[in-house]
């Protein structure tokens, strides 16, 4: 579904963020990508909706190679990806209604289907009592549960969330946190980026990677395997714990 | 096309968004649509008093004294021939001579025992039809002086014709100009009050950007608001245009003196109304076109 071969991306200010990343994330996996803050999470993000292009590497989503893709072709892309941030991006002053329906009227989807779509995902984050309210004035946990029924109204292929606990409370954490389960469990390919402990911990996704230095410093698989990617990319792995 | 309607509804959000600015913007364009409009209002009025006035003109065409009457009537022919011309008349010396007795009032005894013949015979000419018609027939008359035979002088108003016709054409340019200024000026009021909306919701956009809008879909809205500005200003300003002509004409004769009848004077014909109102949209959707015409940026 999605995959990196040498990305790596560099700004001015900044220096180089991302050195040579290699990803291959398959179709219906549920990816954790962690690290502190500023070590490139959202650089990754970015490059993978097409915000940003990286300086070297290439990058294919659903098939597509990025550095290919013509810039009229980029909305369509981002047609395939449901993203959710942590400061929610929602249009505070429109209704839930309107929020959720908005990349549906981008798909050109109109009418009962739109409303059909719209009730589904409410129901699906437990808002189908909220149509009518004002997003600006819901709760941060609210918010970013329209948040996500709005990523996840277009019936997209792949959910990417840039920290979306980040501004929440441990309970609407664990909520938002079962309901991105919930869409993967549903087929979805989701990347959560966070530098939440609580999030790591949570244990629902099927991978962890670890980005440091701007590279992956650690690959879990939630199966318990732990592959120390240091020694790894030296050509040889020291360490492979067994998680119980 | 089924997305139409949610345009239009965020287009009509968008101008209720800012009502003052909207009143402004509205204002600024109505008032240079009015200053254009009153000035092609009064040269489509001047035109149509001229056309008016000259459709009564008359020209005289002296005859040569002793032209005999076969000439005098080739003469005639000639004039009945030329376009425009809707009469003539033959007007013998008695008849001049009592003419000029009743033009004179108590005067006409001075030139009561003059003879008959001190005046020359002379052909009445009667021009009607449109101002054009009637300069090209004074001129063909005129030309005929001293060149066709028979034909003495022509006493003609084909000066003053002229130079309201000049009068007219020069309005006419000077509309046009100042039209132009004002459509230049309408379109940037108009861009700068569609780009600073577009500015100003910037984040929205950037959201419907990644939810995978394309330019086409985010701009549509902005395009039809630009529009509805040139359109809605064009059309206060003909309203108000229309408010003003009513004024003036109701008050012509005193305004401009027994000459002119209100029946005279007349209001922008429709195609020009609708020429007017077109232009007003266009020129709001140019400007519209730039204030949104930015790269995509991510």
């Amino acid at each position: 579904m999605i995959r990196l071969f040498g990305v790596t991306k560099s700004y001015p200010s900044r220096g180089p963020v991302l050195k040579g990343l290699d990803l291959h994330v398959a179709k219906g996996e549920y990816l954790v990508v962690c690290g502190t803050s500023g070590v490139g999470k959202t650089t990754l993000l970015r490059i993978l909706t097409a915000q940003e292009s990286p300086d070297e590497g290439q990058v294919m989503v659903a098939g597509r190679n990025l550095a290919k893709l013509k810039r009229s072709a980029i909305p369509y892309l981002r047609r395939n990806i449901g993203v959710i941030y942590q400061d929610f991006k929602l249009l505070g002053g429109e209704s839930v209604l309107e929020n959720v329906a908005l990349p549906l009227r981008i798909s050109g989807v109109h009418g009962k289907p739109l409303r059909d779509r719209v009730d589904g995902v409410l129901e699906l984050v437990g808002l189908s009592d909220k149509h009518l309210s004002r997003c600006g004035t819901m709760s941060g946990g609210e918010q970013q549960r329209v948040a996500l029924a709005r990523a996840l109204a277009a019936d997209p292929t792949i959910l990417l969330a840039d920290e979306p606990t980040g501004n929440l409370d441990p309970k609407a954490t664990a909520l938002v946190l079962e309901l991105i389960s919930k869409a993967h469990r549903r087929g979805l390919t989701v990347i959560l980026a966070t530098h939440d402990p609580q999030v790591m911990a949570g244990g629902q996704a099927d991978r962890v990677l670890e980005l440091s230095g701007g590279r992956f410093v650690r690959d879990e698989v939630h199966s318990g395997v732990c592959l120390d990617l240091h020694s790894a990319a030296d050509g040889h792995v020291e360490a492979i714990s067994l998680l119980v | 096309m089924r997305s139409i309607g949610y345009h239009l509804k965020r287009t009509l959000s968008g101008l209720g968004a800012r009502p003052l600015a909207l009143l402004l913007t509205l204002g600024s364009v109505a008032l240079a649509f009015l200053l254009v409009g009153s000035v092609f209002l009064t040269a489509h009025n001047l035109s149509r008093l001229t056309d008016l006035w000259g459709a009564g003109a008359t020209v005289a065409v002296d005859l040569a004294e002793g032209a005999p009457p076969a000439e005098v009537a080739r003469v005639e022919q000639a004039l009945r021939e030329i376009k425009g011309v809707r009469a003539v008349k033959r007007v013998s010396p008695v008849m001049a001579k009592a003419r000029l007795m009743r033009l004179l009032g108590e005067d006409a005894p001075v030139i009561a025992s003059v003879e008959a013949g001190f005046l020359p015979s002379s052909l009445e000419v009667t021009i009607g039809g449109d101002r054009q018609d009637v300069l090209g027939a004074q001129q063909r008359i005129s030309r005929m002086s001293g060149v066709v035979p028979g034909v003495e002088a022509v006493q003609t108003v084909e000066t003053w014709f002229h130079r309201l016709d000049r009068l007219i054409s020069g309005i006419r340019l000077a509309a046009a100009g100042l039209g132009l200024l004002v459509l230049v000026a309408c379109a940037y009021i108009i861009m700068v009050t569609i780009r600073l909306r577009f500015v100003d919701r910037r984040q929205e956009l950037q959201v419907m950007r990644l939810m995978g809008a394309t330019e086409r879909f985010i701009r549509i809205p902005y395009l039809l608001e630009g529009m509805w500005h040139g359109l809605l200003g064009a059309a206060l300003a003909l309203c108000l245009l229309l408010v003003g002509h009513h004024l003036l004409t109701a008050r012509a004769e005193t305004l401009f003196g027994a000459g002119v009848h209100p029946s005279q004077l007349g209001f922008l014909p429709l195609g020009q109304l609708a020429c007017g109102l077109a232009i007003g949209g266009l020129c709001g959707l140019a400007g519209a076109l730039v204030a949104t015409r930015q790269p995509s940026h991510g």
